[in-house]
């Protein structure tokens, strides 16, 4: 395929988003749905692997799907109730169909299998986009579902997401599999805070996607897809290897990092609502799925083999050291901000 | 208005269901839109006279997924040898 | 107060751009020069002796802000040879990890908002298992990693979730509104309040929750022992009586379960302490039995148990701290952690010996020493809790008397072995770290108020 086509695309999985955000209609937010799925799909195909080719497949499967059960309700919908917007929430059949259609496109804990599948035949670069990007539009449509009437069983579909996020990934060895029910898990705690607040599921997003891309891009650098290659590049490439590992343990919550202050903002406005058991929902999940970030963490900054030399590293110079310095500090970041919104907040 | 609603379920139920070639699953998709289409048509009858623009966006989407589909049933079958859902690696 | 932050920003900026050979002087000195400002914090005649924005020095906190200012240098005094043959710029990661460390914990101790010391709490963690499972000795250190985190972890999310439903039922978490039990109220029920200590009761650790701390231990290099048993496990302590002299509560039913697991603890600590081998592994558990009779004095709500359980956590953080330097002098000669083993000592090291003598004798309490002045204190308001409890008192203080002698005559009695009898002489480093540890613990019985 030729590079020179891959801008098209994106101008249309961007604008898909723009189309969504500005539509009231829900065929808009459909043709939106749509544009970004299939504009997305030739990338996903990009090296033609077999893994790949497989994985765009089932993700093509699966969002077709997904998008025509959206039509069927935006149908429903319409010829019951003579509604056209989506943030009316009426308790229609129809808006129930929309909002399993739009867990479904996420990934969300009882139609998540496709996600683990999808990511662990991909590449890096295009996972990082399914994973990051392409959770844009369905998240813009689920902000606009959230109402009183579905926000709790939304609350338990979040809670159980982050509990089997942490419990998928505990046997795993695979580093894209680690990070797709890494996603799944953080996809459970976006989707509590959306419950609860729309700019705090957003705040959320954005954080996730801050963590999460430094981890992508310097696995791909790394071209490790196993726990156990892992394991070998701190010798290789260790400003690599540690930003790997900050980052995991960032994603994980754990306080001087940036990550635990999305978790402290969700929990925060969960307690404010008076859930307590969506709040020790999602804690449990966290303490289950810190386990396996504890262990990638370890594998990338920690073990050293009996027969590994360490290689001396000039400490002054150096693009890669400078580059490690600012996502390290970019990850501390959180604790400022955390001062920031703190003293905003009182 | 209930047939399409039967036909986009039977349809439904046939894509979740069919385990031997992707073709076939691709033929369900393209069902659920022609039931989708069909409701769009019924719909306009009964008066909502800006369903049938819809009708033209929604043929214009189904034939970009339907070519876009099999596009990747083609290279589904030249990387696989074949397009059967038994090689699929599910796990 | 936030100058002592900056300090020790300064000191990591420094380690990162000195030259090679000189960065242990330059973080040993600086990390040194850092005790003139903290001294500056004892203000013996006031409630609070300093404010500024989110931080607020008071009694409690000043004593153990000064003692884990201090340790700082003398761990790094001490892991100067442990590190010896890693590379430059992991000597330089070692040191910036440990006086992170030290700058999370010094927050914690100064942190006037209840959720600015609970992510301060929870930042001590991470250099922490650094120093555990990068620097340990052995391949068990991952899973001494994975116990220590866990087992933090799963204390503290719950003191996470109080905090925030605090904030939301009263409003705010800053300990000067606070202080006092301004608003003790009628709302909390047990399980609030077991939610608000269970991290501190694990991070002491109280028997049940102390499984993690043995393993840390004699996994740990020795920098990371001595800032376990000398800071972290007082960082438990200091929350417990921060919670417990805010919000009160201590006649809960959960208090008194607390409390019998305390007293529990105390004797079957001393009984696990007989039958070690392994020197750090007795020295930990000891530290476990020396935190029950803490959390004894700081459960009963008393100004005498306060009082007690403070200059117990200082008297402790020091003794324990030079334990495990002694420990380490002869891990480092003898590769060799056996108590079995480790015969005769005070022929080959006689100065140590003595070392070990004084530490020894402090650590079962003699007379002249805080050790047994912070002990009696915390028992007599135990005692005034329940009359009972002094069976329990009694025993655990005849036991810790009696495993501290155990250690000493094993160490330092008997024939040397055959394969030890060519080790290295103690260097003129080693002793320095001892005096340090030691001239104050001995020195501090002559002032009492500095630490209440």
């Amino acid at each position: 395929m030729s590079p020179y086509i891959s801008p098209l695309f994106g101008l249309a999985m961007g604008s898909s988003v723009l189309l969504i955000s500005s539509s009231t209609h829900w065929v808009f937010v459909w043709l939106g749905l749509e544009l970004g799925t299939l504009a997305f799909i030739p990338m996903l195909a990009w090296w033609h692997s077999s893994l790949e080719v497989e994985a765009t497949v089932k993700y093509f499967i699966i969002q077709a799907m997904a998008a025509a059960v959206f039509f069927f309700g935006g149908l429903v919908m319409t010829s019951t109730e003579y509604i056209s917007g989506l943030s009316q929430f009426v308790g229609n059949f129809g808006e129930v169909l929309i909002m399993f259609s739009i867990i479904m496109k996420l990934g969300l804990v009882p139609f998540h299998y496709w996600v683990v599948d999808v990511v662990q035949g991909l590449n890096y670069l295009p996972g990082m986009v399914l994973l990051t990007w392409q959770k844009v539009p369905g998240l813009m449509v689920l902000v606009q579902l959230v109402s009183m009437q579905n926000g709790l069983i939304l609350l338990i579909f979040g809670a159980l997401s982050a509990f089997w996020g942490g419990l998928g990934g505990l046997g795993q060895t695979q580093m894209r599999k680690l990070l797709a029910f890494s996603s799944i898990a953080h996809l459970g705690w976006l989707v509590s805070g959306c419950v609860v607040g729309t700019m705090l599921g957003s705040m959320y997003f954005i954080l996730y996607v801050v963590l999460s891309i430094p981890v992508f891009v310097f696995l791909y650098i790394l071209n490790n897809t196993h726990l156990n290659q892992v394991r070998a590049s701190l010798v290789s490439n260790p400003v690599a290897a540690m930003v790997v590992g900050v980052g995991f343990l960032s994603l994980a919550g754990l306080p001087p990092f940036m990550g635990f202050f999305g978790k402290w903002l969700v929990l925060t406005w969960l307690l404010n609502n008076f859930l307590v058991g969506g709040a020790v929902a999602l804690v449990v999940g966290a303490l289950v799925s810190l386990f396996y970030y504890l262990r990638v963490s370890y594998m990338c900054m920690v073990i050293l083999g009996p027969q590994q030399i360490m290689v001396s590293l000039s400490w002054r110079k150096g693009f890669m050291g400078s580059l490690l310095g600012g996502l390290v500090v970019l990850n501390l970041l959180g604790l400022l901000l955390v001062g920031g919104i703190s003293s905003l907040s009182k | 208005m209930l047939i399409m609603a039967l036909v986009f379920c039977i349809a439904l139920l046939g894509l979740s269901l069919t385990q031997t070639h992707l073709l076939s699953v691709l033929l369900c998709l393209e069902m659920m839109m022609v039931a989708l289409y069909l409701g769009l048509g019924l719909m306009s009858l009964s008066g909502l006279n800006y369903s049938l623009m819809v009708a033209l966006v929604l043929l214009t989407f189904s034939a970009c997924e339907a070519s876009s589909g099999l596009a990747l049933l083609v290279l589904i079958s030249r990387s696989h040898g074949s397009d059967l859902l038994k090689s699929f690696n599910l796990s | 107060m936030y100058h002592l932050i900056l300090g020790y920003v300064g000191l990591v900026l420094s380690v990162c751009i000195c030259y090679q050979k000189n960065v242990w002087r330059i973080a040993q000195l600086g990390s040194l020069l850092m005790i003139v400002p903290v001294l500056n914090l004892l203000n013996l005649n006031m409630f609070i002796s300093g404010i500024s924005g989110a931080l607020t020095s008071d009694f409690m906190s000043v004593a153990l802000v000064i003692l884990s200012v201090w340790l700082l240098p003398l761990m790094l005094i001490a892991s100067q040879q442990h590190m010896a043959k890693d590379t430059g710029l992991y000597q330089r990661i070692f040191i910036i990890c440990q006086v992170i460390l030290m700058s999370a914990l010094v927050l914690a101790f100064l942190a006037s908002h209840l959720l600015l010391f609970y992510i301060a709490f929870e930042s001590t963690l991470l250099p922490t298992l650094m120093l555990i499972t990068r620097w340990g000795a052995q391949k068990e250190r991952y899973q001494a990693g994975t116990y220590f985190m866990f087992y933090t972890m799963v204390g503290s999310l719950p003191l996470l979730i109080c905090l925030v439903g605090q904030y939301k039922m009263m409003g705010s978490l800053s300990l000067d509104l606070i202080l006092g039990g301004m608003y003790k109220g009628e709302y909390f029920t047990n399980l609030w309040w077991l939610g608000c200590i269970l991290a501190f009761l694990v991070k002491l650790p109280l028997y049940g929750g102390h499984l993690w701390l043995p393993k840390a231990h004699v996994e740990a290099p020795i920098a990371g022992s001595m800032v376990l048993a000398g800071v972290l496990l007082k960082l438990g302590g200091y929350g417990l009586m921060r919670i417990s002299y805010a919000w009160g509560a201590s006649a809960l039913l959960s208090g008194e379960v607390v409390f019998a697991l305390a007293l529990w603890g105390m004797v079957v600590m001393g009984a696990i302490c007989l039958r070690q081998t392994d020197l750090k592994s007795l020295i930990a558990y000891s530290s476990v039995g020396h935190m029950a009779l803490v959390v004894g004095g700081i459960m009963t709500g008393t100004t005498w148990g306060y009082n007690g359980a403070m200059i117990l956590m200082i008297a402790h953080g020091l003794v324990s701290s030079c334990l495990f330097s002694l420990a380490n002098y002869w891990y480092e000669r003898s590769h060799s952690r056996n108590l079995l083993g480790s015969r005769g000592m005070i022929i080959l090291f006689p100065l140590m010996g003595a070392g070990w003598f004084i530490a020894s004798l402090m650590n079962l309490a003699l007379p002249p020493t805080i050790n047994l002045f912070g002990e009696l204190v915390a028992m007599v308001a135990v005692y005034n809790w329940s009359m009972f409890s002094v069976i329990f008192m009694g025993v655990g203080a005849v036991l810790t008397a009696a495993y501290s002698l155990y250690m000493f005559g094993m160490s330092q009695w008997g024939e040397v072995l055959e394969n030890y009898k060519n080790l290295h002489v103690m260097t003129s480093r080693e002793y320095l770290l001892l005096m340090m540890h030691l001239v104050p613990a001995a020195y501090l019985i002559f002032n009492l108020g500095l630490m209440f």
